[in-house]
């Protein structure tokens, strides 16, 4: 694949990734192999999108107090754990059972986000001069919304993180940032405000993208030669993706992350009986 | 009048100083897509170090600012997280 196509199509997947926190590697990864590249050449590319998405994105998205870093190191905590047991049983389950799971899982993930109507945390007049971001201490904080300033609190923290050792096994598994499962973990689950769980979900997987790239690395797996076109669309695909969800209404932004979540679950379903 | 909230700015520092290893990544990587052989493979690892080092540093920071305000328990949670990666790389690189 040439350079011109494999930065096009990083850009994009990083822009829609970026758009619902879910990383570009869970749209990358499956494109990329449709299109004729062995899956564990995929694969490091996928994690190099995620991370350049991630560190375009974590400005931005650390300015505007959207980042729960407590909630994403709690989290991460046990994403990674799943990540490293994943790697290890990787041989032992078949392609086709792991990528039926994948599918489900976004499916379902998709259906409870996308069946939801309106705004579960509401604003709250008392805290309009609050300063946006975490409060110390505790998985709570406020964000601002277009509509005012929305104070949250992380619910059933021991069932997010359940959630968040499968999403980090899904990712050990198959290379990508499993994105896809923090972020309807920590909205629906956990019932954080849809944006902060995406950006704290942005912020996660570039850790995990991290810990999988020095794997690949030090496995000698990572093709150079793609590297910058795969980093310089991820690095735009970044910017772009998260001032467009600095502007998005929570409803929409949730809307967004189902409908890409439903597609990537048809998308990985498909792949397993191709 | 109300005082000015110690907090007002603590994002915006996190945020100028993340802009760094952004602006390194995108000359490495975009001059990297310009270039070839040994000069390419070079800027790709570069690229890859920064991809790596960067989300790992930022745990750390994190680390530092939470014992400055005596959050002792997201200070273990970062530790912990840290201890994770650290065994995470050691037994999935094998």
């Amino acid at each position: 694949m040439n350079a011109p196509t494999i930065f096009t199509l990083s850009a994009i997947a990083a822009i829609l990734g970026t758009l619902g926190g879910i990383g570009g590697a869970t749209l990358l990864v499956p494109v990329l192999v449709i299109s004729g590249l062995a899956p564990i050449e995929a694969a490091p590319l996928g994690l190099l999108s995620v991370a350049a998405g991630s560190l375009a994105a974590a400005g931005r998205q650390a300015r505007a107090g959207l980042v729960h870093h407590r909630l994403g190191v709690v989290i991460e905590i046990a994403a990674s754990a799943g990540a490293a047991f994943g790697a290890l049983i990787a041989g032992a389950l078949s392609a086709t059972v792991l990528s039926v799971v994948l599918g489900a899982a976004a499916l379902t993930a998709a259906i409870a986000g996308g069946s939801r109507s309106g705004m579960r945390n509401l604003p709250d007049v008392s805290f309009s001069e609050e300063t946006p971001g975490e409060w110390p201490g505790t998985l709570a904080g406020q964000y601002v919304s277009e509509v005012g300033v929305v104070p949250y609190q992380a619910e059933r923290v021991p069932l997010g993180m359940a959630f968040a050792a499968v999403a980090g096994m899904v990712s050990g598994l198959s290379g990508v940032g499993g994105g896809f499962i923090k972020v309807p973990t920590m909205s629906e689950v956990m019932r954080v405000p849809v944006k902060v769980a995406a950006a704290t979900s942005t912020f996660t997987i570039g850790i995990t993208a991290a810990v999988g790239l020095t794997i690949y690395a030090l496995k000698d797996r990572i093709d150079v030669s793609q590297v910058g076109p795969v980093v310089a669309g991820g690095l735009l695909g970044g910017v772009i993706g998260a001032g467009v969800q600095h502007r998005l209404s929570p409803v929409r932004a949730r809307r967004i992350t189902s409908l890409l979540l439903g597609v990537v679950g048809i998308v990985v379903i498909m792949r397993a009986f191709w | 009048v109300n005082p000015p909230d110690p907090r007002a700015d603590r994002n915006e520092l996190f945020g100028r100083v993340l802009l760094a290893p952004l602006i390194v990544v995108a000359a490495t990587a975009a001059v990297g897509t310009l270039l070839s052989g040994q000069w390419e493979r070079l800027l790709a690892w570069v690229t890859v170090a920064v991809l790596v080092v960067v989300p790992i540093l930022r745990i750390g920071w994190l680390i530092s600012r939470w014992v400055r305000r005596g959050d002792q328990r997201f200070v273990a949670a970062g530790c912990a997280l840290l201890a994770v990666i650290a065994v995470g790389v050691t037994v999935a690189s094998r």
